[in-house]
């Protein structure tokens, strides 16, 4: 499916079929085409996803407290999600007396559009890719922004002051953390030389070294930036203020109900996977495999390289969640422009000199890369030695089932 | 100077500490949760888990209840009603230590409120063969009220109470008036040994029988 | 330019909140995120403990107790006993006063697990609320097993305790204090020294020792003000002049004096010090062996008189002063709790908070509902 063309000759191939000259005919088939092959994604591909990442973080997150996690419905819980989806369909669907019943209606679209639009370029392989925009990385960051207006007006037509604190807030953090994420992005945009997704990943290796994040110290600090302004973008702790429980009960969801509540936690759940995704293929080597992979097993071994990175990353933000505390508002807005949009515009500085000055083929970048790697590896054995240290502190008794 | 150092610091601090706290919550996946998943995947069967001074549901012994109201009059709450009759004396043994202990009374009717009790023990305590005690159930809950509110003596036991006290009540009813019989006959004898000086008893005014004791 | 219009948005933290500690409700003017004015509305669970006092006897007053304040139940037991027990003049033995401190050090322990996961959870980080709650029900499992209850003990009676410790119990508690000392440094490294937790905490609302006194503070919250006060050590009572232990103060250290981060470190320390307390108690126990600390059942009728007796609870200073007409139930009972003057300190605290700071305040100050209503 390169550039949708694969849709594209089967439509145009039916309606050579029927006989159809008419340009309004041709665009209305088109039309239709489109909805349902976006539908279809819909169906089979991000709402699983969803909801597979939320039984996933409540398995985590239980496992990190010392508790269970659902696990009766389906073998081992597996089918959760679906009862959970369920469950919020079947419910009554309330819309507050004094709401504004039309922006209430239109909020969740809008934030689930947000998250729905950026599967179009993201690439799971190398053929894998709905349409390989050539200004990817662009169309991303544009079509996210409808996160922000859709939260903005679920606080303000849900009439209840605490729905408008948590609506302000979340207007204020994400377009605040809008800027280091896209310096950070720029600074990989500036690297691959092109902003087209599967471009960026086609400049990058499958070896770790040869991944964007360890290619340039600007660039692996830009992966930490990238990934904290993220974090702010989608909600999610340490930055969910919008939606903190502790103080607004439910912040600008707290008026929702039924399936436009399950609207919102899908495209939250989504959006963990569309960052993770994003951080994949702009840091993380994307779909890249090494090359002993036989030629007939490369586009499934590219999906599953893709998608391990994906969820390990989708790991990694779970983990910071369910360990971290809450950021209040003002030192959110100073963590963002007093420390990630200077550092940002010292990563993009920094790259355009090293794109500039440094040429690929001396052995300057490949010794960077790998002193980085190194350096990373040991940064990871550390750590690992601090987990077992904390085993052995508390006498703990280890157990290597995932599954209980 | 200063300020860049603070900055730095901020952000080594940050780091530190983060990665710090991650390796913990990190060292738990590791670790075999502590939930009891209750009622069907438990280790061992529920009873087998409480403890043997558990406060849960009360129950009666009616068999070794003396009905001596310690219970009734030490709930807080007023949620023991007791009832009883007069029966024979018997001998009960006493749950506690094992001695016998004389039983003169019956219960014919002993309420408990499961819905307005405490479990606070203070009717356990006082009792003197242990019959009340606590069981070590706890699953209550019930959409009917009136199923918590414990009427311990059915309507059969109650019929074999009465029967007894009234058995009893004849006893003592037959005995009272033998012993009056024994001591009008034993003042009959002792009357004619007296001498006739002694002036006959003037006739009880009020129709009570002869005063023989 | 004409500076820009802005009205006041008057909120409602109701009795339905997830993190006022029970129900309470507070009625606030915000301008934006900033408090202008927060007025506490309590009594939501005022259940009038103190006129039961006046309709129950000396001993079925007990289980009462237990619901002025049910996160701490053990230390409003003993400083019931201990009131009517000064009035009356009964004796208490040893034994009886070893296992009495012991499960009231284990019920501090436990309250104050709650108070510091209640606050990390407060300010965000959800994972040490259910390691405290983990450790809570080791220290429930060892209360069921000498009382029967896990909440509402009812353990201590006028005279004594209600049941001398099964075989074994005493090793269960040794073995706990040495497990949870453990854990109590991986709580530190996990939320006590992470840098998003002090900045939320440290210099917000800060009291200074003369405002906590002035307030009427007691308990951690006065000790994390610079306050060297602590019931157990300068008025002691029970057999708390035979035990060595620490009172942590708060310190400058990291924040300021008397700020939240304090009130937050002074009851982790003292959870580890009530675990020493426990396991110098627990090894005391077999010189007692032999003592019957359960006493005889019996209607009580203390002469005469009135007295207020304290004692130092996880929440600050508890006092009941009790007045005995001589007959077998009291005249009047009042109870004197350290979260109703915590509480009363909310609103001159509250004016130029943000909201998520006067969420770390109400759970830094440990207030409970039922021991604000009674």
């Amino acid at each position: 499916m390169t550039d949708g063309g694969f849709v594209r000759q089967f439509l145009d191939g039916l309606l050579k079929q029927w006989g159809v000259t008419n340009d309004l005919v041709t665009v209305l088939v088109y039309g239709a085409g489109m909805l349902l092959f976006a539908t279809i994604v819909l169906l089979l591909w991000v709402a699983p996803l969803a909801g597979f990442t939320s039984y996933f973080e409540r398995r985590i997150a239980a496992r990190m407290q010392s508790r269970v996690g659902p696990n009766r419905v389906g073998p081992h819980g597996i089918l959760q999600w679906i009862a959970d989806g369920l469950k919020c369909l079947l419910k009554e669907d309330l819309i507050p007396r004094e709401a504004d019943a039309k922006l209430f209606k239109v909020a969740p679209y809008l934030v689930f559009f947000g998250m729905l639009g950026t599967f179009i370029v993201l690439p799971f392989s190398e053929w894998l890719v709905i349409a390989d925009l050539d200004i990817g990385v662009f169309f991303l960051m544009a079509v996210t922004a409808f996160v922000a207006v859709g939260i903005i007006i679920a606080g303000w037509s849900s009439n209840n002051k605490w729905a408008l604190l948590g609506g302000m807030r979340s207007a204020a953090q994400i377009v605040s953390y809008e800027i280091p994420s896209g310096l950070a992005l720029l600074a990989v945009v500036l690297t691959a030389g092109t902003l087209s997704t599967q471009g960026i990943i086609r400049d990058q290796g499958w070896a770790p070294w040869q991944w964007n994040m360890f290619r340039t110290p600007f660039l692996f600090t830009a992966f930490f930036v990238y990934f904290i302004s993220a974090l702010a973008e989608i909600n999610r702790a340490p930055f969910d203020l919008p939606e903190a429980e502790s103080e607004l009960v439910a912040g600008y969801n707290t008026e929702y109900s039924g399936m436009r509540f399950a609207l919102f936690f899908l495209a939250e759940w989504a959006d963990c996977y569309v960052i993770s995704a994003v951080a994949t293929m702009a840091f993380l080597g994307g779909w890249q495999i090494p090359p002993i992979v036989p030629e007939a097993a490369r586009p499934l071994v590219q999906v599953l390289a893709f998608v391990a990175k994906s969820f390990f990353l989708i790991f990694v933000v779970i983990w910071v969640r369910w360990t971290l505390p809450r950021i209040r508002v003002d030192q959110m807005m100073e963590l963002c422009w007093k420390y990630l949009v200077p550092i940002g515009f010292v990563n993009l500085l920094g790259t355009a000199a090293w794109v500039a000055f440094v040429p690929p083929n001396l052995g300057l970048a490949t010794a960077t890369s790998i002193t980085l790697c190194v350096l990373a590896a040991a940064v990871v054995l550390y750590f690992v030695a601090r987990v077992r240290y904390n085993l052995r502190a508390t006498n703990a008794e280890v157990s290597l089932n995932p599954f209980v | 100077m200063q300020a860049v150092a603070e900055y730095v610091g901020n952000i080594r601090r940050s780091a530190g500490t983060i990665l710090n706290g991650m390796a913990v919550t990190f060292s738990y996946m590791f670790r075999p949760p502590i939930t009891t998943q209750y009622p069907d995947r438990t280790p061992k069967p529920i009873t087998d888990m409480i403890p043997e001074r558990y406060r849960g549901f009360l129950w009666v012994d009616l068999d070794i209840c003396i009905s001596c109201l310690l219970c009734e009059r030490a709930c807080p709450i007023d949620c023991i009603k007791i009832e009883d009759a007069k029966i024979d004396k018997i001998l009960v043994t006493s749950a506690i230590d094992g001695k016998a202990t004389p039983k003169i009374k019956d219960p014919t009717r002993f309420d408990i409120n499961l819905y307005k009790c405490m479990y606070c023990a203070l009717c356990v305590e006082p009792c003197p063969t242990g019959a009340i005690h606590f069981t070590k159930e706890f699953e209550g809950a019930t959409p009917n009220l009136s199923d918590l509110h414990l009427r311990l003596v059915s309507p059969e036991r109650k019929a074999k109470v009465m029967e007894a006290a009234d058995e009893a009540a004849k006893k003592e009813a037959a005995k009272k008036a033998a012993k009056e019989a024994a001591a009008a006959a034993a003042a009959a004898t002792a009357a004619p040994a007296a001498p006739a000086t002694a002036p006959p008893p003037a006739p009880a005014s009020d129709g009570a029988p002869p005063a023989g004791e | 330019m004409a500076t820009l219009q802005t009205q006041e948005m008057e909120l409602n933290m109701g009795p339905h909140h997830p993190s006022t500690h029970g129900v309470i409700r507070f009625i606030l003017k915000t301008d934006g995120e900033i408090i202008s004015e927060c007025k506490p509305d309590v009594g939501y669970l005022h259940r009038s403990i103190e006129k039961i006092g006046e309709l129950t006897t000396y001993n079925g007053f007990m289980p009462y107790t237990d619901r002025i304040d049910y996160v701490a139940a053990m230390s409003a037991n003993f400083v019931w006993a201990l009131a009517v027990e000064k009035l009356g003049g009964y004796e208490v033995t040893r034994r009886a006063e070893l296992l009495r401190v012991i499960t009231t050090e284990l019920g501090r322990i436990s309250s104050h697990l709650v108070a510091v996961g209640t606050m990390a959870m407060d300010v965000g980080a959800v994972t040490p609320f259910p390691y405290a709650l983990r450790e809570r029900e080791r220290v429930n499992d060892l209360l069921e097993e000498i009382c029967g209850a896990r909440l509402t003990f009812n353990y201590h009676r006028i005279g004594g305790v209600g049941w001398d410790m099964p075989a074994g119990w005493d090793k269960k508690v040794l073995t706990f204090c040495d497990s949870f000392e453990k854990i109590l440094e991986e709580f530190d490294r996990l939320i006590t020294g992470n840098h998003i937790f002090i900045e939320r905490l440290a210099k917000v609302c800060v009291i200074s020792p003369e405002d906590a006194v002035d307030w009427c503070f007691t308990g951690p919250n006065l000790r994390a003000s610079g306050v060297d006060w602590d019931l157990r050590r300068d008025e002691p009572y029970s057999i708390y002049k035979d035990v060595k232990f620490a009172v942590p103060l708060g310190t400058s250290d990291v924040g300021v004096l008397g700020d939240s981060y304090n009130r937050f470190v002074v009851r982790v320390i003292e959870m580890g010090e009530a675990a020493k307390i426990a396991r110098q108690c627990v090894l005391m126990l077999p010189e007692t062996d032999g003592q019957n600390p359960v006493p005889k059942p019996k209607t009580l009728k203390p002469a005469k008189g009135e007295c207020y007796v304290r004692t130092e609870a996880p929440r600050g200073e508890m006092g009941i002063f009790v007045v005995s007409d001589g007959s077998d139930k009291a005249w009047r009972v009042k109870a004197r709790t350290g979260s109703f003057c915590a509480m009363g300190a909310v609103e001159a605290l509250s004016p130029g908070l943000m909201l998520a700071d006067l969420v770390a305040l109400i759970a830094s100050f440990d207030v409970v509902a039922p021991e604000i209503d009674r």
